[in-house]
């Protein structure tokens, strides 16, 4: 009966850190894709790229929906989507068009 | 008691099927975006077209018939309204919408006296100030004057390839040079300040370049036509957004009367 217990609580802590472990992911890439949209509107992406700076902002948007949803491989796609249309909105607000 | 229970899980039910029975027509969002696109939507409000599409991305990934499709096509419907709002906008406070100021090759964050757009259009033999953006036609010149104001076409990013609705103007430009045997023309490509000196050089050469490969083909002689390719320099508005870069990535022609 003990170890019956034992097992039980042991698997309930794996379940349990896993799903941390999960959320935590989410929530890095959530936050990376944050920081990313703010640099590049503090780089004036919305004047320079807003078209870019749209796109990073509609992807992130969509990121946190996803996660408010617990779709946490969509948000996650969604979020490296708004990582890299932030990159490329910095990139053009900083050096201009990629010619 | 139990009553209550069965009448809130059959209204549940109820609503909960109503809900999935609501179909998510994205052709019908398309259709309208794609109408918005023709009326210069990306020009005009590109912060909201990037996200549009973004969401159309994720709409059509999406489940059909999911609640998420519902949220995102509402979301859809809000921009496409802020973007219909925007291309009818007039930013310059000069009577002219925004659309209608990239149809006409003007800044719409730039206001243009109404009166200098109508003689443009009504191509009236008149001569104009140097402005910022009027588009002229030579015919409009006197044949005593050596051509002081110039006729522009202007290029997409990294592209010496002109733009259809320019085709018209080296139309008439052709036949002007055709009729005039005494006039040479020479013209100047030019650049965005965006990229290398010497790229920008080279493509504003190259756009310099094309025009003359398409009014050498609508047989004017190779001979009376100049080229020179200024680059990053004699913009005519500052560099601070896209249309202002669109503005300054132009080719120019500078018709010289041999007769004066």
């Amino acid at each position: 009966m003990a170890r019956k217990f034992l097992v039980t609580v042991l698997c309930f802590i794996g379940i349990a850190n896993a799903a941390d472990v999960l959320k935590n992911s989410n929530i890095e890439y959530l936050d990376a894709a944050r920081s990313a949209l703010k640099t590049a509107y503090e780089s004036g992406a919305t004047l320079k790229a807003p078209y870019e700076y749209g796109k990073a902002k509609g992807f992130y948007k969509i990121a946190v929906e996803e996660s408010s949803n617990f779709n946490v491989d969509k948000s996650n796609e969604a979020a490296k989507k708004s990582i890299e249309w932030s990159l490329k909105a910095i990139e053009k607000a900083s050096q201009g068009e990629v010619k | 008691m139990r009553k209550n229970i069965i009448a809130s899980t059959l209204i549940l039910a109820f609503a909960s099927n109503v809900f999935a029975n609501q179909n998510v027509d994205i052709s019908k969002i398309q259709e309208r975006f794609d109408k918005l696109k023709e009326k210069h939507a990306l020009e005009c409000s590109p912060e909201e077209y990037g996200m549009v599409e973004s969401y159309l991305e994720s709409l059509k990934t999406e489940n059909n018939q999911s609640v998420d499709s519902l949220r995102l096509t509402v979301k859809i419907e809000d921009l496409l309204t802020k973007i219909e709002k925007n291309i009818n906008s007039d930013k310059d406070k000069d009577g002219i919408p925004c659309y209608k100021e990239i149809e006409l090759g003007l800044n719409p964050n730039i206001p243009d006296v109404i009166e200098k757009v109508k003689v443009a259009q009504n191509k009236e033999p008149e001569k104009l100030d140097t402005g910022v953006k009027e588009k002229e036609a030579p015919k409009t010149y006197k044949s005593t004057d050596a051509i002081i104001q110039p006729v522009r076409i202007h290029f997409y990013s990294n592209s010496s390839k002109i733009k259809k609705e320019y085709l018209p103007y080296l139309n008439v430009v052709a036949k002007y040079l055709k009729t005039h045997p005494d006039v040479k023309v020479k013209i100047k490509g030019y650049t965005d300040n965006i990229g290398s000196k010497k790229y920008n050089d080279k493509l504003a050469l190259k756009r310099a370049e094309a025009v003359k490969q398409y009014l050498i083909k609508l047989g004017v002689s190779p001979n009376r036509i100049m080229i020179d390719g200024v680059g990053k320099s004699e913009y005519i508005v500052s560099n601070n957004n896209e249309l202002d870069r669109f503005t300054n990535r132009r080719a120019e022609f500078y018709i010289i009367n041999l007769a004066e």
